[in-house]
């Protein structure tokens, strides 16, 4: 079993004891007819008798004070009549405002979300006792008139005055009250005279609490079915655990999102941007980021990640691009975007220059003179892919008469001659470059024979999604999504 | 020749040749033992500090609580019996297994020095039990005992059958409000009570209370106060329990912590969204600072703080109504003001908020006269009667009294039944 102690039974104490610690008692007239007000010391009534004798002075010379009260606990016992369903476990989800750790302050916004999993504590009745040492009848009924009136016949406190704690509130009871210890007639001796209250206090003692991140549903996947034998769903249901395990294949997926807001992701220079889209994929400057992740928690800078998801299938992950992410200053509906280069796919081939239509620009012509090394990724305005772009058997072509090249392919001078370095028409899969004019990088899928970015474009629902968005209170990201 | 018998009625040479010889083992023997006579209580039972040694201070209770000491001490010499003792840790504390000394004195001498006998009430001061506690500038003190009771010693009866020695029952003083006036003498070095101080006996490392003239005694001095009596200390282990009590529950009961949570707002209307989650109950309009100071801010959301809504104020802004207790935030939501939440920060006591009203007051109530009165006033004495309107009915009436019960007297003496 591992440790835990949150000091319980002593807040209890504490706050009982707290109710004496300011009773006074006014004595007087002394002999000028001057009267004096002296507030009544209250101490533990059990202490270890080294720091009793401490408290001495180590000296039999030094006087106690009186009047004084001594509070203990008097015993300890569980109550069964306010036991409830002892495995309950409460939740309750709460969201903080935004704290900045280095001024220490917090700040009008949402911040961090947080759910709280609470199990039912264990009720326990304490039963503390008060003893007041007094050594005259005026000064005794001074006290107990003042305790007197406070307990009618309970009153109410609080343990600590944490809003979630369920069990921070208290009442304490009032249960017996015994006027003296001592017999009358006193007879030939004269004992301490001590007034005795007994209190009931109905307590819990909690186990440690679970503070998870927030578990807000941020996006529903619907996973739909191609089966119209009903039959057979119900009996594969009924023989297996996850209803969804039996059938097999990628399943029609239908998300639902806060908004269904879609995301344009596009290169604006050196940094991308990523604006966020209505439902039916059109920019609408009344959409703000802010007013859409604050439903969540907040954007922390160099936590805060957005997962653009490239894979149909929204169950894999192993392509998802992952950047950073903050708001543009300028624009409430655009986020800045920095791609983490290890979530981007390896490069399959070398940098290109830049993008060209060879029959509009070459060397000399729009395009610095050759030299070792250049490479072009090449289009056509005049060919969809069937044509070359760079005709073969042109004595004039600047790119050398017996080069054949075709809209995707790359080009590379080598010194020399201008030859293909990537030929598309006869590629398999999928190939990755950076294009250093954008430091972009461009996808070649052989299938569809087109290049593309690799992240750039429109994100539908589903396919877009704000991770770390919630920071914990000191400062660690809680990498446990639910 | 008369009858040999050694009682005589007339103490006689040979009472008085006994009684010297025993006051004489005693003052060579004895130990010094100075006597703060007890003189009578403050006041009487009507308030009158014309008092004497028999006055009763509370003639219901029997109990005389507020004391006079003669401040000029004198030294008795007595024989007592030392004995170990063990410390008895009580729930106050440590006392001493046994705090009970008895002291015997010589009779003659005591009345010789003190003019009367020992009674109950004296405090003997023990200069030979000196000691110094361990505390941080503590002094050395003396030991003081109160007197239970003084008879004369079973002991002490000569062969004349008169009885030379006084015995007392003395147990430990406590530092209560019986014997305010020893602890000052104490502290003020008025007394012997300061013995050490300003003659040279204090042992090294711990400070001279003396003045500048070495005598003792100008002013309190609260080592030795604070050596002698231990409500500093205590009162001060009974503040670092507040201490710890405050960090678990700073404000009144029903106050919670949570102006770090968040409360939605409609993004509509702005309005605060009630169930969001809790209020901290501050007075604060929410998400801002607890300080509603730092909210004043123009044309922000919260207007101000005062008797009445101001004019002019636009949806969704706040103001704070202090002639509410406890205070209460108001929010214009349209054509109306809302309450959003109550201020409940405030000192915090045991007792209920509306029981607070009564006895944590201090309001002044001014009458239509002029008159200024305290508000808080206890029930019995609230609009009391300013002379004694019934003071002739009271006269009459006991007059009539007497008259019938002088009548039931004499009757009764004829006719018992």
């Amino acid at each position: 079993m591992d440790f835990f102690y949150d000091m319980q039974t002593r807040r209890y104490l504490l706050q009982f004891m707290r109710i004496f610690s300011d009773i006074r008692v006014r004595n007087g007239p002394d002999a000028n007819g001057l009267y004096t007000i002296q507030r009544v010391p209250i101490m533990y009534g059990d202490p270890s008798s080294m720091v009793a004798q401490l408290i001495k002075g180590a000296s039999e010379n030094t006087m106690l004070p009186v009047p004084m009260f001594s509070a203990y606990i008097d015993g300890i016992k569980m109550n069964d009549k306010r036991r409830q369903d002892s495995q309950f476990v409460g939740k309750v989800s709460t969201v903080e405002r935004e704290f900045d750790a280095l001024t220490q302050e917090y700040g009008p916004n949402p911040g961090v979300r947080q759910d709280v999993e609470r199990y039912m504590p264990v009720p326990w009745d304490f039963t503390f006792k008060l003893d007041v040492w007094t050594t005259n009848i005026t000064t005794k009924l001074q006290i107990f008139e003042q305790i007197a009136v406070i307990f009618n016949k309970s009153v109410q406190l609080q343990q600590n005055s944490n809003l979630l704690d369920w069990s921070s509130i208290f009442e304490v009871w009032l249960e017996d009250y015994t006027f003296t210890n001592r017999s009358i007639p006193q007879g030939g001796t004269e004992d301490r005279d001590v007034m005795s209250f007994k209190f009931k206090i109905e307590g819990w003692i909690n186990p440690p609490a679970k503070v998870k991140r927030s578990g807000l549903i941020a996006e529903i996947v619907t996973q739909v079915y191609n089966v119209s034998d009903v039959n057979a769903i119900r009996t594969s249901i009924g023989e297996e655990y996850d209803p969804f395990s039996c059938f097999g294949g990628i399943p029609i997926q239908i998300v639902t999102t806060e908004g269904n807001y879609k995301i344009s992701v596009a290169n604006a220079g050196a940094i991308d941007h990523i604006t966020l889209l209505n439902e039916f994929g059109q920019v609408d400057p009344a959409l703000s980021w802010e007013s859409l992740i604050q439903k969540y928690g907040q954007i922390t800078p160099n936590i805060t990640k957005i997962r653009l998801k490239l894979d149909p299938d929204l169950d894999v992950t192993d392509s998802d691009i992952i950047g950073g992410i903050e708001q543009d200053p300028l624009n409430q509906n655009v986020l800045l975007f920095t791609a983490d280069i290890d979530t981007l796919p390896p490069n399959t081939l070398q940098p290109i220059t830049t993008i060209i239509d060879p029959m509009e620009v070459w060397p000399g012509n729009g395009l610095p003179l050759a030299a070792a090394g250049q490479r072009y990724l090449l289009t056509s305005a005049d060919s969809a892919g069937e044509e070359p772009a760079i005709p073969p058997n042109v004595p004039t072509s600047p790119w050398g008469q017996m080069l054949v090249a075709y809209p995707n392919d790359v080009i590379q001078f080598n010194g020399i001659n201008w030859v293909v370095s990537f030929d598309s028409q006869n590629s398999v899969g999928l190939n990755y470059l950076i294009n250093n004019t954008n430091s972009s990088q461009y996808r070649f899928d052989s299938t569809t024979r087109e290049w593309s970015y690799t992240y750039l474009g429109i994100y539908g629902a589903g396919y877009w999604r704000i991770d770390n968005i919630i920071q914990s209170p000191n400062g660690t990201t809680i990498s446990v999504y639910e | 020749m008369g009858r040999i018998s050694l009682w005589n009625p007339v103490k006689g040479d040979d009472f008085n040749f006994i009684d010297r010889t025993i006051g004489e083992n005693f003052r060579i023997a004895g130990d010094g033992i100075l006597i703060h006579m007890y003189e009578g209580p403050t006041t009487d039972s009507n308030g009158s500090t014309d008092t004497s040694l028999t006055t009763i201070q509370d003639v219901l209770f029997l109990t005389n609580n507020n004391r006079k000491y003669n401040p000029n001490v004198i030294e008795l010499r007595g024989h007592h019996q030392p004995q170990d003792v063990n410390y008895d840790l009580s729930q106050f504390g440590v006392f001493l297994s046994s705090d009970t000394i008895r002291i015997t004195f010589h009779y003659n001498d005591m009345l010789d020095s003190l003019g009367r006998k020992l009674i109950a009430g004296d405090v003997l001061e023990f200069p030979s039990m000196r000691d110094i506690p361990i505390f941080d500038n503590a002094v050395g003190i003396n030991r003081y005992y109160v007197v239970q009771d003084a008879l004369y010693a079973a002991a002490g009866y000569g062969q004349k059958w008169f009885p030379h020695i006084w015995l007392v029952r003395a147990k430990l003083m406590t530092a209560s409000l019986e014997f305010t006036e020893i602890i000052d003498q104490a502290a003020t070095g008025q007394t012997a009570g300061g013995v050490g101080q300003g003659i040279g006996v204090m042992p090294d490392g711990f400070t001279e209370t003396s003045d500048a003239n070495g005598n003792p005694g100008l002013g309190s001095n609260p080592n030795i106060k604070n050596a002698l009596d231990l409500f500093c200390k205590i009162i001060k282990i009974t503040d670092e329990v507040v201490k710890e009590a405050e960090c678990n529950a700073f404000f009144d009961p029903k106050f919670f912590e949570s102006a770090n949570l968040y409360i939605y707002l409609d993004p509509n209307t702005n309005y605060p969204i009630i169930g969001s989650n809790y209020f901290s109950g501050d007075g604060a309009p929410p998400n801002l600072s607890t300080d509603n100071a730092n909210n004043l801010v123009p044309s922000g959301p919260l207007v101000g703080a005062g008797v009445a809504f101001p004019p002019g104020m636009t949806d969704g802004q706040y103001y704070l109504r202090i002639d509410y207790y406890p205070e209460r935030l108001f929010q214009k939501q349209g054509n109306c003001y809302k309450l959003i939440e109550v201020n409940v920060l405030k000192s915090w006591t045991a007792y209920n908020r509306v029981l607070d009203t009564f006895i944590d007051n201090i309001n002044d109530t001014v009458l239509s006269d002029g008159t200024i009165i305290p508000e808080k006033q206890a029930v019995s004495e609230v609009v009391k009667q300013k002379v004694d309107l019934y003071a002739e009915r009271k006269i009459q009436t006991t007059a009539t009294e007497a008259t019938r019960s002088a009548i039931a007297n004499e009757r009764a003496k004829i006719k018992p039944n």
